[in-house]
C-alpha cells in the first residue's frame, strides 16, 4: 500500500515536471521596475544621510552651549560664600550684624 | 549549471565577471545587463513558490536588490548563477514563512505563469498533475516545501539542495522524507474526496 502511494507520488512528480512555467510575460520590463525600486531606496537613504549630516553640527553647537552655560552657572556659586560656610564665617557675619559688633 | 541557465557570455562577448566588476564600480547599465541575462533562472525557480503574479514579481525584485546590495561581497570563486540560486532559494523560503499556510483551493487561474507546451493533451495532463501537486505543496511547511520542490521538480541532488539552503545533507534528507509522507497523506485525502 505504501509502495503504491510512493509510486503514485513519483508518477505525479514525473507528470508535473512536464509542465513548463512560462514566465516571459512577467519578465517583460522587469529591469525597469527593478531599477526604479533601487533608485527609490538609494534616494531615501541619501535623504536620511543628508539630514543626519545637517543635524550633527547643530547638536555639536548645542552641546557646546550647554557646556558653557553649565560652566557659567558653576562660577556664580561664589567661592567666598562656600569658604564662609566651611570656615563658619557666614555665621560670624550674621552674629556681628545682630550684635553690632 | 542546469538547462535553463544561459552560458556566461552573450553575443557581445561580455562575461559575467566583466559585468560584475563594472556593476561593483557603480555601472547601472552593466548591472541591468546582468539582470537581463539571469532573470529567467530566478523567475522560473520563484514561480514554484509564488502565490500570484505580484508576489512572483516581488520575490524576483527582492532577489536582485539583495544581489545589488551584496555584490561587493561576491568573490567570484563559484559561478554567479550558483550564488544567485542560493539567494533565490532564501528569498522564496522567506516568502513562504511570511505567508500563513494556505489550506484553500488553488485555481489554475491563480498560477503566476502560463503554459508553454504547445501539445494540448500533454499540456493538459501536466497542468492537472501540477495543480494537484501545488495543492499538496501549499499545505507543507516552508522547509519541507523548499526541499521537495528542489529535489523532485528541479531534480537537484541532495548535495545541491544542501548547498542552496545552507542545511546539512542529513537535514535535507529528513525534510524530504517528511515532505513525502505528508504529501502522500494529503493526496490520499484528495483522492478519497
Amino acid at each position: 500500500m505504501n509502495r503504491n502511494a510512493d509510486k503514485k507520488l513519483d508518477d505525479l512528480f514525473r507528470a508535473a515536471r512536464g509542465f513548463l512555467p512560462d514566465t516571459s510575460h512577467r519578465e517583460d520590463h522587469f529591469e525597469t521596475r527593478l531599477l526604479v525600486r533601487i533608485h527609490e531606496k538609494r534616494s531615501f537613504l541619501s535623504t536620511w544621510l543628508t539630514w543626519e549630516r545637517r543635524l550633527v553640527p547643530a547638536f555639536a553647537v548645542l552641546a557646546i552651549v550647554l557646556g558653557i552655560m553649565a560652566w557659567i552657572t558653576d562660577s556664580y556659586r561664589s567661592p567666598d560664600v562656600l569658604a564662609s560656610l566651611i570656615n563658619n564665617r557666614e555665621h560670624q557675619i550674621i552674629t556681628r550684624y545682630l550684635t553690632g559688633g | 549549471m542546469d538547462k535553463y541557465t544561459r552560458t556566461p557570455e552573450d553575443e557581445s562577448g561580455c562575461s559575467d565577471t566583466f559585468l560584475i566588476d563594472a556593476a561593483k564600480g557603480g555601472d547601472d547599465a552593466a548591472f541591468t545587463q546582468l539582470v537581463a541575462r539571469h532573470k529567467h533562472q530566478v523567475f522560473r525557480l520563484a514561480a514554484y513558490f509564488a502565490h500570484d503574479p505580484y508576489e512572483l514579481d516581488d520575490i524576483c525584485q527582492e532577489v536582485f536588490i539583495k544581489v545589488y546590495e551584496h555584490l561587493r561581497t561576491f568573490r567570484q570563486e563559484a559561478p554567479f548563477a550558483h550564488w544567485l540560486s542560493r539567494i533565490t532559494v532564501n528569498a522564496c523560503h522567506d516568502a513562504l514563512k511570511k505567508r500563513k499556510r494556505n489550506r484553500g483551493h488553488l485555481s489554475l487561474e491563480d498560477l503566476p505563469f502560463d503554459i508553454a507546451d504547445s501539445s494540448l493533451e500533454a499540456a493538459d495532463l501536466a497542468r492537472q498533475a501540477y495543480a494537484i501537486l501545488m495543492r499538496g505543496l501549499m499545505q507543507l511547511n516552508p522547509d519541507e516545501r523548499i526541499v521537495i520542490t528542489l529535489l523532485e521538480l528541479e531534480e537537484k541532488s541532495v548535495r545541491d539542495v544542501a548547498a542552496l539552503t545552507g542545511w546539512s545533507e542529513g537535514n535535507v534528507r529528513v525534510r524530504a522524507h517528511r515532505a513525502r509522507q505528508a504529501l502522500k497523506k494529503i493526496l490520499e485525502g484528495h483522492h478519497e474526496s
